[in-house]
């Protein structure tokens, strides 16, 4: 079988900077992603099938993105080496970085490769660059020294003095190192990443006096690279089938109650418990988000993104916590749903979206990992006001790391917006009885309606 | 401090399993296979490697004197990934003191006890057989 050979298509610095695509487009840009969808399916038949990828972070990323679905992973798909093949849009412009120590250049293609020269920041230069915008471009590397947090050199501040001449000259700034913790994918295209570094500021700075549309991207980009997303993996990602399978439906119907920390969700699962209990229902309570040495462990951890270089752990953060959640489910849950009436979730799998969506923006694979969770039969979320949240939590003895103002907002935001056309939404301010009664209600339909007793 | 016996064979007498087959981790994973392709295997990993952490720290604070195997290094395993941008230094950092010692495999043993524990292979064996014998180099601690 013959090898398939796969070009990387163009990523995040081609995306924010459209010049950068120009000049990297090819005869058939878009060959592999047309080719992803049906690859996906071959390599989950074939271990004989190979598939070739250039060197470099996009070609890591789309092997990367590909294996899971292959027979034989690292048969059909080597480790692919970090560093960009020559004739690479990345080493062109590592290589311009190094060749002219730090100075602008202009890159334009040569054959399959590129070619650059100097070009110095001046009013002549940006004049003559008018007519030759189309077939090359002119970089502008912004580049963090080691340690260094001193404001940009003597040329970029004159050139945000006056940058008019050189955006219409079609500058285009070039962010070099990446920040420590980003995917490499984010290649070119992340300032430094302390917003209340001077250096950082005034990165950005160059940005926005070049482009200013593409300011916002440009910080989008930053917090999801700080959040710990490879946007390239998850958009290669997306194209690929989706063999996942739904969870078998159980015997015991499910029932959730959400909501913020603090809205009385908890007091409601005790409530509805002894309900149904009273009228002879096999009743089991579970909490899958637990503590002890878990908890203990993920706090730890998520300490340390009080340090904005490490906010990618937040990820890790999510991640541990879905995966907590499953171990519980297969240990203490599975157990009781064949052996009980009704099970009860103090929070079900919507937290952890809602918790991962408010806290990165973006989901840190928790729908993928808690997939065997059955869909529940009846959801409930409490929905209380931030403030009156805060209230009470403030009544216990301790508060977590997200029961501040900002994160229960954002976890308030994200809940309802998962409710929407799923759960029955309760106003945590009417009367606790009145929402116990169209909780028991609801359920007592859903229970009639699978014909359970 | 801990001891720790990094070895994907099978556990010796006496020593705590850390990844046994029946145990919470592993039996986990196995239910989350339906979803399987759509976890990267850098994650697979992450989550092993924060396995690792909270059984440490489990096993320290409940002062057990007894040694603990581990089937993986974590670090190895970001080097067979091809992991960039990962946790590993974080989670390292939060470990309690340990003492590893290490038995380098063959590349087949280590795909064996990947696909036993993981039910995919989310790293490189021949990889990792070379990553490995660099810490185990560099820690001093081999073991024959």
């Amino acid at each position: 079988m013959a090898p398939v050979t796969l070009a990387a298509p163009a990523g995040p610095l081609c995306w924010l900077h459209p010049e950068f695509a120009r000049l990297e487009e090819r005869q058939a840009p878009d060959a592999t992603l047309d080719a992803l969808p049906h690859l996906g399916h071959e390599l989950a038949r074939s271990r004989a099938l190979r598939v070739v990828v250039p060197p470099g972070p996009r070609g890591q990323a789309l092997a990367a993105v590909l294996r899971p679905h292959a027979l034989d992973p690292w048969a059909s798909l080597p480790r692919v080496a970090p560093e960009p093949a020559p004739t690479s849009l990345e080493a062109a412009l590592l290589g311009g970085l190094a060749e002219f120590a730090g100075e602008p250049f202009e890159l334009a293609r040569n054959g399959d490769g590129y070619a650059r020269h100097r070009l110095p920041l001046t009013r002549a230069n940006a004049a003559a660059r008018i007519t030759a915008c189309a077939t090359s471009v002119w970089v502008l590397p912004v580049v963090r020294q080691a340690g260094a947090h001193a404001l940009l050199p003597r040329e970029h501040a004159s050139l945000l003095a006056e940058p008019g001449p050189f955006a219409r000259a079609g500058l285009v700034p070039f962010f070099h190192p990446l920040p420590r913790h980003a995917a490499p994918t984010w290649f070119g295209v992340l300032p430094a990443p302390d917003p209340h570094d001077p250096l950082a500021r005034s990165q950005r700075a160059v940005l926005a006096a070049l482009h200013p549309d593409r300011v916002l991207e440009c910080e989008s980009f930053a917090s999801l690279a700080a959040s710990g997303a490879d946007l390239y993996a998850m958009a290669l990602a997306s194209l690929l089938p989706d063999t996942s399978t739904a969870a078998p439906k159980p015997r015991a119907a499910i029932v959730g109650i959400c909501g913020i920390d603090g809205s009385g969700k908890s007091s409601h699962v005790r409530a509805l418990a002894e309900a149904l209990t009273a009228r002879g229902i096999r009743v089991r309570v579970h909490k899958v988000y637990r503590h002890g040495v878990f908890h203990e462990t993920v706090t730890a951890l998520t300490r340390r993104t009080q340090d904005p270089e490490h906010l990618h752990l937040w990820r890790t953060e999510r991640v541990a916590k879905a995966f907590d959640s499953l171990k519980c489910f297969t240990s203490a849950v599975a157990p009781d749903l064949d052996t009980h009436d009704v099970l009860i979730f103090d929070r079900y799998v919507q937290t952890h979206h809602a918790a991962g969506a408010g806290r990165c923006h973006w989901d840190p694979f928790t729908r993928a990992l808690l997939r065997p969770f059955p869909a529940a039969d009846a959801m409930f979320l409490i929905d209380v006001p931030v403030e009156t949240a805060l209230a009470r939590i403030g009544e216990r003895s301790q508060r977590t790391v997200d029961e501040n103002p900002y994160m229960l907002t954002r976890f308030r935001e994200m809940l309802l917006r998962l409710a929407a056309g799923t759960m029955t939404v309760l106003a945590g301010s009417e009367p606790f009885a009145t929402n116990h009664a169209r909780i028991v209600a609801e359920v007592e339909r859903m229970l009639a309606r699978r014909g359970s007793p | 401090m801990i001891s720790v016996l990094v070895d994907p064979r099978a556990t010796p007498p006496g020593v705590v399993d850390w990844f046994a087959l029946e145990g919470e981790f592993a039996v986990a994973w196995r239910a989350s296979q339906a979803a399987r392709a759509r976890v990267p295997f850098a994650i697979v990993l992450e989550l092993y490697d924060y396995e690792f952490l909270e059984r440490a720290r489990e096993h320290a604070a409940r002062g057990d004197e007894r040694a603990a195997r581990i089937p993986f290094w974590p670090a190895a395993l970001y080097v067979a990934g091809d992991v960039h941008g990962d946790a590993g230094e974080a989670l390292a950092a939060e470990r309690p003191a340990l003492r590893a010692s290490f038995f380098v495999p063959e590349a087949d043993e280590v795909a064996a006890a990947a696909e036993r524990l993981f039910g995919v292979l989310p790293f490189d064996p021949v990889a990792y057989v070379g990553a490995l014998a660099r810490a185990a180099g560099a820690a001093g601690g081999g073991v024959p």
